[in-house]
């Protein structure tokens, strides 16, 4: 019944995405605006697909069906309802259709908030780039990636779970779901970005609307990325939350790629330039969620990641291709109309600024791509077996990002078009005297390392940086100040620096040991002391614990460090516990249970400074992007200006006396490819 | 510095503390003098330190991802084992390492050798990156060209002199 429903509903969706691009299409090629904006409702037939899927596999999970073997695999009597819930994308199939229901979800929200303008050609053939790519995936799981399939032969009575990493913390029902909102986000941008393509309208229309729909897909992308540290951090028991794994690095470049979207989206709505530039980063970044996809799913990479292998590499990895090919092909196609006017003045303006970030961005996309698949490579070439591993990417990219948090502190002080160097030199004076004082006062405290203090360093001067920014804008235009892409933008700023310092903090100066203890024993470490109680037994509904119980500085309630066992899985697994602070965490884990009752046990410890802190960066830079979203004052006057005169926006920047003017010409009208 | 400073520059940037190279300096000096104070480690490394070093070089074998560092898997415990007893021998880190690699192959070791078609990987992203920067430098010297070829300022004011006589009268006027 269910698997009947599901295969049902994949189906619908399938065919309803096929004929809402042959519907679309056929009106774009006839020229029928009618037509065109009818197929326009397909896409709520293709949510209603995905919908109705998810319900019924949802249903499956919870009504623990075991004949799906799907359900059979990854669900068991013994899981607690959030688990056989999150389960649906604990593996394979059931991401697919995760993604499926999202891309549904977002095509639908893109239909609704597009409706009046249906019969654009723009808005039809981005439709129709976001039909095939929800085909695409509706076509795995028709075939490859069923998730629906039944069991061969018996059904059994119960099943084995989810695995174990996967149902041990609640963060499962975040950060998969967000880190797809993110992907899955990128398919509006991108579409537009087709649509523009194909209708020779590569002005920055479709550049200005939409902007938040990657604002929020990118917003989306760095909480999930955030949220995945901290799980890990809590989960897998080494104390660490980046292990430069295939799978990891696989989110961070879309990351990377957006990123530089983002900025250098800036200079072509302001000036109009670098518009193949911008197309082939978007192009980039959603190739790359596909590639990301590819090397998560199909086994080729070790990873911890892989819950599971499967046979779907080599069609995942053609409608990579297809995406690729089908983006170049466009731009090269349009090249005429995208040679766009303007000229970047001086290195040191903010448009330079943002050409350097692009770069360095890409240098960083690049390091971290090759890294990842270069053993594949190097196999390829001459069957070398290699890794590379976390010492390859330290080196490569600390430098990137050391170079990224100078630059963050010095763009946004660079006016547009031409910086009088003292103008600059007197926004960055404060700024920059903060980043030394940070310097200075570390060394007195007694902090040794150059890079370390180089990082902190940076770190204040592109914090103060950004501050400095916010209080102006503050000052001139109250909490309204905070809006818009400048406003939200610095929040964000603020946020990664944040993120940077704590980063920078725990790698280098992290302790960690192991302690040989029986219980009622106490042994100082890293200036911590920790005192073992003892073990227990626990039971909960899907494992049975041994915990040690240890008291950290004699405070509050013993921490509960734990080897766990899952039914179905032979081996232990490792719960550590976390005694978090703003100052330092105590991370404990259980290394080795007591052999005999009450003898001793090997506590594991890493301590490891302003590591909180990452995790407050990350909440920083999700409250920036959602200021960023606002509207801010400029856009609002912009959008108040009726007459052609109001193309040229003269403005005033009250600190440094700049006047600035941009021309209508420049920012070429909404729309019509440039002269 | 003052009399140098072009018109546009506003009034107090011309004079005083915020205007002169002064502060620019000293804030050097502080940063130069703070980071070679900073730089000496406090103690030279003990030899837990230097294993720990060496392990996070080295692939826990039994693991999926993390260093022998990281990992407290009793093949990571093994692997620190054999560096620790290696560097207490007197044998450097390169010495322990290619004894590794030879007894768990060369995947062992997280750092790509720099020779060879693996090298490729440490020269690629660095030649990337000078051709980047040399494109970018190029870029820049285009668009210089470009942009001398008239008054940029004087080009601004025909523009908003053409716009204003469009809309009839400055924008101050419209209601």
């Amino acid at each position: 019944m269910r698997s009947l429903l599901g295969h049902g509903a994949v189906l619908l969706g399938f065919v309803a995405a096929l004929a809402g691009i042959a519907s679309t299409a056929g009106g774009l090629a006839r020229r029928r605006p009618s037509a065109v904006a009818a197929g326009r409702r397909y896409v709520w037939l293709v949510l209603a697909a995905g919908v109705l899927a998810t319900a019924a596999m949802e249903w499956a999970m919870i009504g623990r069906d075991f004949s799906l073997a799907y359900v059979a695999a990854n669900d068991s009597r013994s899981t607690p309802l959030l688990f056989r819930v999150t389960g649906m994308w604990s593996a394979l199939q059931g991401s697919i259709l995760l993604w499926a229901l999202i891309l549904a979800a977002y095509l639908a929200a893109m239909g609704r908030r597009f409706r009046r303008r249906g019969g654009d050609p723009v808005v039809g053939w981005a439709m129709v780039a976001g039909l095939a790519v929800a085909a695409f995936f509706f076509g795995l799981m028709l075939g490859p990636a069923d998730p629906f399939r039944h069991v061969a032969g018996a059904v059994p009575t119960d099943g084995p779970g989810p695995n174990p990493l996967l149902q041990n913390n609640p963060l499962v029902a975040f950060h998969p779901p967000l880190l797809y909102l993110g992907y899955v986000g990128f398919t509006v941008p991108f579409a537009f970005a087709i649509g523009a393509l194909v209708t020779g309208r590569v002005g920055e229309s479709w550049l200005v609307e939409t902007r938040r729909w990657t604002l929020l897909a990118w917003g989306c992308l760095s909480a999930g990325i955030v949220l995945g540290m901290w799980w890990s951090y809590q989960v897998l028991g080494w104390g660490g939350f980046w292990a430069w794994d295939p799978v990891e690095n696989a989110s961070l470049l879309p990351w990377l790629c957006a990123t530089a979207y983002l900025h250098s989206a800036a200079v072509q709505q302001r000036r109009g330039m670098l518009r193949v530039w911008n197309l082939s980063l978007l192009m980039a970044t959603f190739s790359l969620t596909i590639l990301g996809t590819f090397l998560t799913r199909s086994g080729v990479v070790e990873s911890v990641h892989s819950f599971s292998e499967s046979t779907l590499g080599p069609l995942i990895l053609s409608f990579f291709g297809l995406v690729v090919a089908a983006g170049v092909g466009l731009i090269a196609w349009r090249g005429d109309l995208l040679r766009s006017p303007g000229a970047v003045d001086s290195p040191g303006s903010r448009e330079g600024a943002f050409l350097l970030n692009n770069l360095l961005f890409a240098a960083f996309a690049f390091v971290v791509l090759l890294g990842t698949v270069f053993p594949l490579l190097a196999q390829a070439i001459n069957g070398q077996t290699l890794a590379v591993g976390r010492p390859y990417f330290d080196r490569m990219v600390l430098p990137i990002a050391l170079c990224l948090l100078f630059l963050m502190a010095v763009a946004p002080a660079l006016p547009w078009r031409k910086a009088a160097a003292p103008v600059v030199r007197a926004r960055l004076l404060v700024p920059a005297w903060a980043g030394a004082a940070t310097i200075a006062g570390c060394v007195l405290a007694g902090v040794r390392g150059v890079l370390a203090l180089v990082a902190f360093g940076l770190a204040a001067f592109a914090g103060s940086s950004a501050l400095r920014q916010l209080a102006t804008r503050v000052r001139r235009s109250g909490p309204a100040g905070l809006l818009g892409r400048s406003g939200g933008g610095m929040v964000v700023h603020v946020g990664v620096v944040v993120l940077a310092a704590g980063f920078a903090a725990s790698s280098a100066f992290g302790h960690r040991g192991e302690l040989r203890l029986t219980p009622g024993q106490s042994a100082a470490f890293a200036g911590h002391s920790l005192t073992y109680l003892g073990t227990r037994d626990a039971r909960y509904s899907n494992r049975t614990a041994v915990e040690g119980l240890v008291t950290v500085d004699g405070r509050g309630l013993p921490a509960r460090p734990a080897v766990s066992q899952f039914a179905g899985v032979t081996e232990g697994i490792g719960t550590p516990a976390v005694v978090s602070g703003p100052r330092e965490d105590v991370y404990l884990t259980l290394d080795a249970v007591p052999s005999t009752p009450g003898g001793p046990a090997v506590i594991g410890v890493v301590v490891q400074p302003l590591i909180m802190w990452m995790w407050v960066g990350g909440g920083v830079i999700a409250l920036g992007t959602v200021l960023a979203a606002a509207p801010d004052r400029s856009q609002r006057r912009r959008r108040l200006a009726k007459s052609p005169a109001d193309e040229i926006e003269v403005t005033t920047d009250l600190v440094s006396g700049d006047v600035e003017v941009s021309r209508g010409a420049e920012r070429s009208p909404v729309g019509v490819p440039g002269p | 510095m003052s009399a140098t400073a072009p018109a546009s520059v506003p009034r107090f940037a011309g004079r005083g503390w915020t205007g002169s190279r002064l502060p620019w300096v000293v804030l050097a000096l502080v940063v130069g003098v703070s980071l070679w104070a900073g730089a000496a480690p406090r103690h030279t490394p003990s030899l837990d330190q230097r294993v720990r070093q060496v392990a996070a070089d080295v692939r826990c074998p039994s693991c999926t991802d993390l260093t022998a560092a990281d990992s407290n898997a009793p093949t990571a415990v093994a692997v620190r084992q054999t560096i620790r007893q290696g560097l207490q021998q007197g044998q450097s880190p390169a010495q322990i390492e290619s004894w590794l690699a030879g007894r768990y192959g060369r995947d062992i070791l997280l750092r790509p050798p720099t020779r060879g078609v693996a090298g490729l990987v440490w020269e690629l992203p660095v030649a990337g990156a000078v051709i980047a920067l040399g494109a970018l430098a190029f870029a820049f010297a285009r668009w210089r060209r470009a942009v001398s070829g008239g008054d940029p300022a004087e080009a601004d004011r025909r523009l908003v002199e053409e716009a204003l006589a469009r809309s009839g009268g400055p924008p101050g006027d419209e209601p």
